[in-house]
C-alpha cells in the first residue's frame, strides 16, 4: 500500500512539474472555452445573440418596427456607405435599406454563421411593412417559449463548458495513458521498475490513480473557475457528477492503453491520439452542431464516446435533462472498457519487456 | 553545392521525423477533409426536414393553418415530419419531453378559443375598432440549431398566412419586396473557396511554429547547429541551408493541399493566380520569420514548445482561418487586432474575391511585414548573442 501511495503521489508532482501536460490539461480546455465563447457567443451589442442594424429610411417605420422586434436593436444611418462599412468592420451585424417599398437586408457571412435568426430578418420586417400600411401590427402573435433543455437555464457558453469539460477529461485521460504505456515504455522506465521489488500491480495502480485524481481536479478546476469567471450558474448535482467524470476518466483511460497497445511506437501513439482527438472535437457536438450533417457522419458521431461523456455531464450539471439510468449505463460501459483492458493488456507492457 | 546538400539533409531530417511528417504533411489534408464535411452543411443546410408536432383544435382557422402545414409536410423535399394531435394537457406534457429529449424539433400549439378569438378579432377590425390578436404557442428548444431553425421556418409560414388571412377580409396591402444581400463575399458564396486559403496559411503556421521554431531550437539544443558551425561551411551559407529546406517543406504542403482543394473539393480558385502567390509569399515570410522568432527566444525545445502551444490555438482560431470572426468584446478583439494571420487571411480572401476584407488592403500587407521586420531583427540580433 505505501508503494502504492508513493507512486501516487510522485505521478501528482509529476504532473504539476510538466509543464506541457499542465498546459494542456488545464490551460488548453479554458483557451477554447474563452475563444469559442466568445465568437459564437455574443453579438456586436455584447448580448447573446442580440444584433445592431443599422437603418436607411426616410421613413420612420421600419425603424419602430426593427426596434419592436426582441434581441434586435435599430440605429439610424445617412448613407449606405457608412452601413457597408459598418458591416464590414464588425460594428454593425445588419442593414437595412428601406425605400419605393423594397427592403434590403445587408448581412455579412459572420452574423449568418453565427445567427441563423438573421437569414429570415428581411422578410420579416417586409411583412411588418406591408401589415403596417393597412394599421395592422399582427393577425396572430406567436409567442414562443424557449424551452431549456435541462433544469437550469443558461446562457450557449453554459451549455458548452460541460461538453469542454468531457473535453478535458478526454485529453487528460487518453494522453496520461499514452504517458505510461508508450513513452515510459520506451523510455526504458518499465525495465527498471521490473529490476525492483514492485510488483506490476502496484505499479499499474500506483500510476493509474495519480493521472485519475490529476484528471478529475482539472476537469472539476475547468467546470469550477467557468462558472466563476464567465458567471455562469450549474445546479451540480455532485455525486452523479463524480460518478459520470471517475467512469469516464477509466473508460478514456481505457482508450489510451488500446492505442498504445495497437501502436507501440510512442510518437505514432501520440499522433493517433491527438488525431482521435480532433475527430471527437469535431464530430462530439460539442463546439460545432451535428444536426445537418449528412446521416452517415451522425452514424459516425453517435459511435464517438464522447458525446455520451459530454451529455452525461450536462446532465449532472442540471443544464440538460435525461434519465439518471442513461448516465449510469455510460458509466457502467466506461469502467466495464477500462477493466477488460486492464486486465487483458496491463500485464503485457511488462511481459513485452 | 554544399549549401544544396545541407538543404536536403535539413528537410529529410523534418520529413523522416515521424511525428513533423504527420503534423505538417499529413495532418492538414485530415483537417481541411474534416472542415469539408462540417462546414458547408451549416453553411447551407440541405435536406432537412423537422419534427414538428401541431396541437391542434377543432375549428375553421385552426383546421387552415393545420393544412398549410400538412401540406409542407408532403412530397419528396418536405420541409416538416408533421404529427398531429389534440391539444391536451397530457400531449403538451408528454410532448414538451419529447422536446427535452430531442425527438421533436418544435411544438405549434393552438390554444383554446383561439377560432372564437379570430373572428372576434375581423369582427371588431372590420369596425374599424382595435383588439389584441389571438396567440399561438410555440415551443422550441434553447442551445439547439435545429430546433431555432424550425421556429423561424414556421414563424415565415404563419407570417405568409396572416398577410393572406388579411387580404382575404378586403384589406389591400402595400406590397413590400424584401431582398437580402449577403456583402463581403461572392454571391454564390462555397465554402471550400473560403477555407482553401485558410488551410495554406494554416499550414504555413505550423511549419513557422513546428518546423521551424521548434525544430531550430531542436538542432540548436542538440548541439548540431555548433557542429555544422565548426565546420569550413560560412555562417551564412547556413542559414540559406535552412530557408533553402524550409522552401521545399511548404512548397510540397501547399502543392498536397492545392491538388486536395482542386480535385477531390473541386474549388474554383485558382493557385496560380498573382494574387494568391503574393500573399502566399507573404504569409510565407511573415510566418516563417514568426517560426525564427520563437526559436531565438526559446533555449530549450520543451521552452519552444510550449510557447508554440500557446500561440497556436488563439492565433488560429482568432485569425479567422476557419470562420469570419467579427463582433468580438474588446476582452479578445485586440487578439483579433494584432495577430498578423487576421490580415493574412482576410488579404488573401479579399484579392481573390471570396470574402471582402473588414480592413483595407494596404492595411493587410502592411501589418504583416510590421511583423517580419520585428521578427527578423530581434531574430538577428538574439541568434548573434547566442551563437557566437
Amino acid at each position: 500500500m505505501k508503494i502504492i501511495w508513493k507512486l501516487f503521489l510522485a505521478t501528482i508532482k509529476i504532473f504539476y512539474r510538466d509543464k506541457m501536460t499542465f498546459f494542456f490539461t488545464l490551460m488548453f480546455p479554458f483557451i477554447f472555452v474563452i475563444i469559442f465563447g466568445f465568437v459564437f457567443g455574443t453579438g456586436s451589442s455584447g448580448g447573446d445573440n442580440k444584433l445592431l442594424i443599422g437603418v436607411l429610411s426616410s421613413d420612420e417605420e421600419p425603424h419602430k418596427i426593427i426596434s419592436s422586434i426582441e434581441n434586435l436593436e435599430a440605429r439610424k444611418f445617412d448613407n449606405a456607405v457608412d452601413i457597408r462599412q459598418n458591416i464590414l468592420s464588425g460594428k454593425l451585424d445588419a442593414g437595412l435599406l428601406y425605400e419605393d417599398n423594397k427592403v434590403k437586408l445587408i448581412l455579412n457571412l459572420a452574423v449568418m454563421q453565427r445567427n441563423p435568426f438573421s437569414r429570415t430578418l428581411g422578410e420579416t420586417i417586409a411583412d411588418r411593412l406591408a401589415k403596417s400600411s393597412v394599421k395592422i401590427d399582427k393577425v396572430i402573435d406567436l409567442n414562443l417559449n424557449t424551452i431549456d433543455p435541462g433544469e437550469v437555464s443558461t446562457t450557449g457558453l453554459g451549455y458548452m463548458i460541460p461538453g469542454v469539460v468531457a473535453i478535458s477529461i478526454f485529453n487528460g485521460a487518453l494522453f496520461s495513458m499514452l504517458s505510461i504505456f508508450s513513452y515510459y515504455k520506451k523510455r526504458g522506465m518499465i525495465k527498471r521498475f521490473n529490476v525492483t521489488p514492485i510488483r506490476e500491480y502496484q505499479f499499474i495502480i500506483g500510476m493509474i490513480s495519480g493521472r485519475f485524481i490529476v484528471t478529475l481536479f482539472s476537469a472539476t478546476a475547468v467546470l469550477i473557475f467557468s462558472q466563476m469567471i464567465f458567471n455562469i450558474r450549474f445546479d451540480i448535482n455532485w455525486s452523479l457528477y463524480l460518478i459520470t467524470a471517475s467512469s469516464s476518466i477509466l473508460g478514456m483511460m481505457a482508450f489510451g492503453i488500446l492505442i498504445s497497445i495497437l501502436f507501440t511506437e510512442p510518437e505514432v501513439a501520440s499522433n493517433i491520439g491527438s488525431l482521435l482527438m480532433t475527430i471527437m472535437i469535431f464530430f462530439s457536438g460539442v463546439y460545432f452542431p451535428l444536426d445537418f450533417l449528412p446521416k452517415y457522419l451522425r452514424t459516425i458521431g453517435g459511435f464517438l464516446p464522447l458525446g455520451y461523456v459530454a451529455k452525461s455531464i450536462r446532465i449532472s450539471t442540471s443544464v440538460e435533462s435525461g434519465a439518471i439510468s442513461s448516465v449510469l449505463n455510460v458509466s457502467l460501459a466506461m469502467v466495464f472498457a477500462f477493466l477488460t483492458l486492464v486486465f487483458i493488456f496491463g500485464s503485457r507492457i511488462f511481459k513485452t519487456e | 553545392m554544399r549549401t544544396i546538400k545541407l538543404a536536403n539533409y535539413f528537410f529529410k531530417s523534418t520529413t523522416r521525423d515521424r511525428s513533423d511528417f504527420f503534423w505538417l504533411l499529413v495532418f492538414p489534408i485530415i483537417l481541411l477533409v474534416i472542415l469539408m464535411l462540417i462546414f458547408p452543411s451549416l453553411y447551407e443546410p440541405k435536406e432537412v426536414t423537422f419534427n414538428l408536432v401541431f396541437l391542434s383544435q377543432e375549428g375553421m382557422f385552426s383546421e387552415i393553418i393545420e393544412k398549410v402545414f400538412k401540406d409542407l409536410s408532403g412530397g419528396r423535399y418536405r420541409i416538416f415530419r408533421l404529427s398531429i394531435v389534440k391539444n391536451t394537457k397530457e400531449n403538451l406534457d408528454r410532448e414538451m419531453e419529447r422536446l427535452k429529449e430531442k425527438k421533436t424539433d418544435l411544438i405549434v400549439e393552438i390554444p383554446e378559443g383561439f377560432d372564437a378569438q379570430m373572428l372576434n378579432w375581423f369582427m371588431l377590425k372590420n369596425l374599424g375598432m382595435t383588439a389584441s390578436p389571438p396567440s399561438i404557442n410555440i415551443y422550441s428548444l434553447k442551445h439547439n440549431i435545429s430546433s431555432e431553425s424550425a421556429y423561424l421556418t414556421v414563424k415565415n409560414v404563419l407570417q405568409k398566412l396572416e398577410l393572406e388571412f388579411i387580404k382575404r377580409i378586403g384589406y389591400k396591402l402595400k406590397e413590400v419586396k424584401s431582398e437580402t444581400e449577403v456583402i463581403g463575399t461572392r454571391s454564390t458564396f462555397s465554402y471550400i473557396d473560403f477555407i482553401y486559403p485558410g488551410i495554406v496559411i494554416f499550414v504555413v503556421f505550423m511549419t513557422g511554429l513546428f518546423g521551424i521554431g521548434m525544430h531550430l531550437t531542436w538542432l540548436k539544443e542538440s548541439g548540431i547547429l555548433k557542429r555544422i558551425m565548426v565546420t569550413s561551411l560560412p555562417k551564412s551559407r547556413l542559414i540559406i541551408s535552412y530557408v533553402i529546406s524550409r522552401i521545399y517543406l511548404i512548397v510540397l504542403q501547399i502543392v498536397l493541399i492545392s491538388l486536395v482543394a482542386k480535385f477531390l473539393f473541386k474549388t474554383t480558385v485558382n493557385p496560380l493566380s498573382l494574387p494568391f502567390i503574393v500573399y502566399t509569399l507573404l504569409t510565407i515570410i511573415c510566418l516563417s520569420s514568426l517560426g525564427f522568432f520563437l526559436a531565438a527566444v526559446s533555449k530549450t525545445t520543451s521552452g519552444a514548445n510550449a510557447i508554440s502551444q500557446i500561440l497556436n490555438f488563439p492565433l488560429q482560431f482568432l485569425g479567422g482561418i476557419y470562420f469570419p470572426v467579427s463582433g468580438v468584446p474588446w476582452a479578445i478583439r485586440w487578439l483579433v487586432l494584432i495577430n498578423p494571420i487576421t490580415y493574412l487571411a482576410s488579404g488573401i480572401r479579399d484579392a481573390l474575391g471570396i470574402m471582402k476584407s473588414p480592413y483595407p488592403l494596404y492595411i493587410t500587407i502592411i501589418v504583416p511585414v510590421a511583423w517580419i521586420i520585428f521578427c527578423l531583427l530581434f531574430t538577428i540580433k538574439r541568434f548573434k548573442l547566442e551563437e557566437v
